[in-house]
């Protein structure tokens, strides 16, 4: 087997606030494996975001990193410095945004900014760093790169604004890209655009990336391996395909029949019941079980952990 | 008899469930921010002298137009705490009625200016066109003065009194208030349950008053006691140039500048009302900054 | 190109405004119940010399025609003659302008230099003891009555230590034995233009305490905005962004929040400017100061109605100048407005 990329270990990330502890992540397992597309997938809320900033250590308070390992290249994020993260940060392991308007500083140009990252990582000039961010600005299909450095992001629709961000995230060749909803705030075409660079990419540039989203049909396109996410916890990984072709947990069940699927005829689209769980007073054992259709006493004493069921797919549940 | 209170207060509670919530969680900041409760309690202190001033002072007459020739410009002891001024009256007393004066003229200031201002401004940011520009060109108009300028020769033009200097200052002020609920009218007249209530055939007055006034009003209140602090600056500073309140009133502004005449050698006259003043304005700009912070959505998660 | 097109529109704007202001400022103090012409004639003056006076001064004629020729004099620089100073009102304002602007300059000066420093800092460390320090001082110093202030700075530097003067821009026998060549009015530029250090030692202790006065109110009003325009730029997105990117906190704070955090803190300073431009009524007076601040307050006191008008009309047109800097400066720091 290939050398993991990154494994994550038993990330547990607490929020400490007024109403109480929201226990964010809760033993969050994966594993990242060099030139793949991983996607994390789950509802709004389920803890991918957190597990993203975690990669990186940038939970600020009231959150806190409680317990786990963050193994790169086999090297324990979670226990270097704030100096050594930040040569890592934006160098190894980028970070795309939602919204490239609002993550994108609106004072300084484009150009101001990517180079002040080349330079801040790769010790070049200023020329070669402008030099750089041109070539990387071509590479993500934008035309015209020497106006697009010259602009400020008011300056740029949404999907030029994207597709600046993931140049000036890729100028370093960073080993794992994290993208954190690319697709979602921006409208359908340019969707296309994105997930069509990102697939791009990858055939080139043979790094990883981290895909988190909450929408099947992306996840369906473009990723490797998945993972499904709930209330803090992955309940199920696979290959996309087997993931597909054979889900296994309940969730991820659930999430597959309600996609409306365009050649099954269906009157009501299927829902699953009950709502996402207050994390602050999370259901005990398997936070899913008020849920789940099979859920027996077992579930809701213990918390299941990632059986393997077959070559790579593992789910967390008890049957 | 209790059990039916009970019953029916619980019902209230449980129906305005969020709104219960939401109102704890401010107590709760309130409790977290010191400065907050200095400033509240400043207040209360303040309402409660200017309520129970007669009672509180020990020489209320000195309040008024007295005078006593043999405790002239006494320093301050035991039984003057403030010492006295030039026509042998404790200080201490006219600081504490003053407190009366300028928590009126405070109050009633933002009174007013709200009671014209924010009506104008929901009026004329829902219904924009012809009349919102109007209101527009003459805030503007009135914006453009320094604000003191517009009240010094006001008060002049009106003559020097406290109740003139009290128009004045609202005159001052109404402009801000209008810009400010103008704006925010604006930006909620945009959300989709308004465009809802306007398709439901709601009419405007029950628009403004039930949907769009309740969501003004977080930074209006804000502005409105912080202005507080403001308004009794701006009248003690009128006074003080003697455009404001005339002798014998006990005004903090006007005592400053009768006691200026006294310095240095007598110089609790001057100093003691200005030390009012500053605490009273400090009371509301604390209770303001907290209750900006407090209101502040992004600190409410 | 769209730059000139924009101020040629806001100078253009400036005309009905600026008409709307005299407007207003002439009718407030035309139709008001005491008669400027009993004040010049005095209270044993004849009815047949209060019409002479009346018609002199063009007071019988009916009130639009009086504002027409009061403009009329305006665009031709002649503001009236002021009754309080026996001066024209033009070489009024001439003579105290220059003492405002010093002292006001002067004092804004000091409060960007240090006030903006401290409430940038204070937001970057936040609720530790500088930040704590520094907004209680704040509050302190937005709270103070800023005569009252002048007042006990007076009484200490002043009466108990003696150390510096109270009142005026130069002592009195240092101004009759020194005299410099009047070139712009600002004593500390002139003084050593002319070479004459006695003079400058003397404006520069004068100008000491009305600055500290001044500063202390303007550092707690621009130490407050700064603060808070930088707490809100900390919590955007794009400084998360520039975390994940590998910035330093340091490289964060001073080189991508500061710029978005000046921004609105610039439109406070600079109205504040213009504002004080006007003249800080306050201080001038404790400290016999004498600027437009002065002036005003004798006019207004004494119902000088050209000065009053004068006055007005050109401290309400400082202002309304200094904010057309001021957005000018906005458009040039904010590239997000472009007209």
């Amino acid at each position: 087997m290939t050398e993991k990329l990154l494994a994550v270990r038993d990330l547990y990330v607490n929020f400490y606030t007024y109403e109480g502890v929201v226990k964010a992540l809760d033993g969050v397992n994966f594993d990242i494996y060099p030139g793949e597309i991983f996607g994390l997938v789950g509802e709004t809320g389920c803890g991918k975001s957190v597990t993203s900033l975690a990669i990186l250590n940038l939970v600020r308070p009231p959150g806190l990193i409680v317990k786990g390992q963050v193994m790169f290249k086999g090297n324990d994020l979670l226990k270097k410095s704030q100096e050594e993260m930040r040569r890592i940060r934006g160098n190894q392991i980028s970070m795309i945004f939602q919204d490239p308007r609002t993550y994108l500083n609106p004072v300084y140009t484009i150009g101001e900014q990517m180079t002040d990252i080349a330079m801040l990582h790769q010790n070049v000039s200023k020329r070669d760093a402008i030099k750089k961010s041109i070539e990387s600005l071509a590479l993500v299909g934008l035309p015209d790169p020497e106006r697009v450095m010259r602009s400020y992001v008011h300056q740029l629709s949404g999907g030029m604004c994207q597709r600046a961000m993931i140049a000036m995230k890729l100028l370093c060749k960073p080993e794992l890209l994290i993208a954190d909803e690319p697709t979602t705030a921006v409208d359908v075409t340019i969707q296309a655009q994105v997930l069509e660079l990102l697939r791009e990419l990858k055939r080139n540039l043979l790094g990883s990336t981290l895909l988190i989203t909450h929408d099947l049909g992306v996840v369906a396109e473009l990723c490797d391996r998945v993972g499904v996410m709930y209330a803090g916890n992955i309940v199920e990984l696979a290959d996309v395909r087997e993931l597909f072709a054979n889900p296994s947990h309940p969730y991820t069940q659930g999430l597959m029949r309600a996609i409306p699927m365009v050649n099954r005829p269906t009157e009501r689209l299927e829902t699953i019941p009950g709502s996402v769980p207050d994390l602050i007073h999370a259901p005990s054992g398997c936070r899913f079980h008020p849920r789940c259709f099979s859920a027996s006493e077992k579930c809701k004493a213990e918390k299941p952990d990632l059986i393997e069921m077959g070559t790579g797919h593992t789910v967390a549940c008890h049957r | 008899m209790s059990n039916i209170v009970q019953r029916l207060f619980g019902r209230w509670r449980e129906e305005h469930y969020y709104q219960v919530k939401e109102f704890r969680f401010s107590m709760h900041l309130v409790r977290r921010s010191p400065l907050t409760i200095v400033g509240i309690a400043i207040i209360i202190m303040l309402f409660t002298i200017a309520i129970f001033a007669p009672y509180l002072a020990p020489y209320p007459e000195d309040a008024a137009e007295t005078v006593h020739h043999d405790r002239i410009l006494l320093p301050p002891s035991q039984e003057h705490i403030f010492g006295t001024d030039d026509l042998g009256r404790d200080i201490f007393s006219r600081v504490l009625f003053g407190a009366r004066i300028s928590l009126l003229v405070g109050v009633l200031v933002i009174v007013i200016s709200t009671g014209i201002g924010i009506p104008l401004g929901a009026v004329a940011g829902l219904v924009k066109g012809k009349f919102d520009d109007f209101i527009m060109r003459t805030t503007d108009i009135f914006m453009a003065f320094p604000p003191f300028v517009l009240a010094m020769v006001v008060t002049a033009a009106l003559g020097p009194s406290i109740t003139n200097a009290m128009i004045a200052i609202a005159i001052t002020w109404w402009p801000w208030y209008t810009r400010l609920v103008r704006a925010q009218t604006l930006s909620i007249r945009e959300q989709p349950y308004i465009e809802a209530c306007m398709a439901m055939g709601l009419p405007r007055a029950r628009l403004i008053l039930r949907h769009i006034l309740p969501n003004c009003l977080g930074p209006v209140f804000v502005q409105a006691t912080l202005d507080l602090g403001y308004t009794i600056l701006t009248a003690a500073a009128l006074s003080f140039l003697g455009l404001g309140a005339r002798v014998p009133t006990p005004e903090w502004g006007l005592m400053i500048s009768l006691g200026r005449k006294y310095l240095p050698d007598w110089w609790w006259y001057a100093t003691f009302p200005g030390l009012a003043i500053m605490i009273t304005v400090l009371g509301f700009n604390l209770l303001g900054d907290g209750l900006r912070d407090i209101l502040d959505p992004r600190i409410r998660r | 190109m769209k730059l000139r097109y924009y101020v040629g529109r806001r100078l253009v704007l400036l005309v009905p405004v600026l008409i709307g202001m005299s407007l207003v400022m002439f009718t407030l103090t035309h139709v008001v119940p005491s008669a400027p012409a009993r004040l010049i004639g005095g209270p044993h003056a004849t009815q047949e010399t209060i019409d002479q006076i009346n018609r002199e001064l063009g007071l019988d004629k009916p009130l639009p025609n009086q504002y027409l020729i009061y403009m009329d004099r305006v665009l031709h620089g002649d503001l009236g003659f002021s009754i309080h100073t026996r001066r024209s009102v033009a070489y009024d304002l001439a003579d105290y302008f220059p003492a405002t602007f010093e002292l006001t300059t002067i004092s804004m000066g000091l409060t960007i230099l240090l006030g903006i420093p401290l409430g940038i800092i204070s937001a970057t460390k936040k609720d530790r003891l500088p930040d704590h320090v520094s907004r209680i001082s704040s509050l302190v110093g937005i709270s103070m009555p800023v005569f009252w202030l002048g007042i006990i700075l007076q009484l200490v530097f002043g009466s108990y230590l003696n150390l510096l003067p109270v009142s005026g821009r130069l002592d009195s026998e240092i101004a009759l034995n020194y005299p410099i060549r009047r070139i712009t009015g600002f004593l500390l530029f002139d003084s050593l233009v002319n070479g004459n250090w006695i003079v400058f030692q003397s404006a520069v202790m004068h100008i000491i305490l009305p600055t500290i006065t001044l500063t202390f109110w303007l550092l707690a009003v621009v130490a407050r905005m700064s603060r808070s325009s930088m707490l809100e730029v900390l919590n955007q997105e794009y400084v998360q962004n520039a975390r994940a990117d590998g910035f330093s906190e340091r490289t964060i704070q001073y080189k991508y929040a500061l710029r978005n955090a000046l921004i609105p803190t610039i439109t406070v300073v600079g109205m504040t400017y213009g504002l004080l431009l006007g003249g800080d009524l306050m201080v001038e007076t404790i400290f016999s100061w004498p600027g437009m601040g002065l002036y005003s307050i004798g006019s207004i006191v004494t119902l000088d109605f050209p000065a009053i008008v004068g006055v007005s009309l050109l401290v309400s047109l400082i202002f309304v100048i200094v904010n057309l800097a001021v957005d000018l400066l906005y458009v040039l720091i904010d590239p997000r407005i472009r007209y």
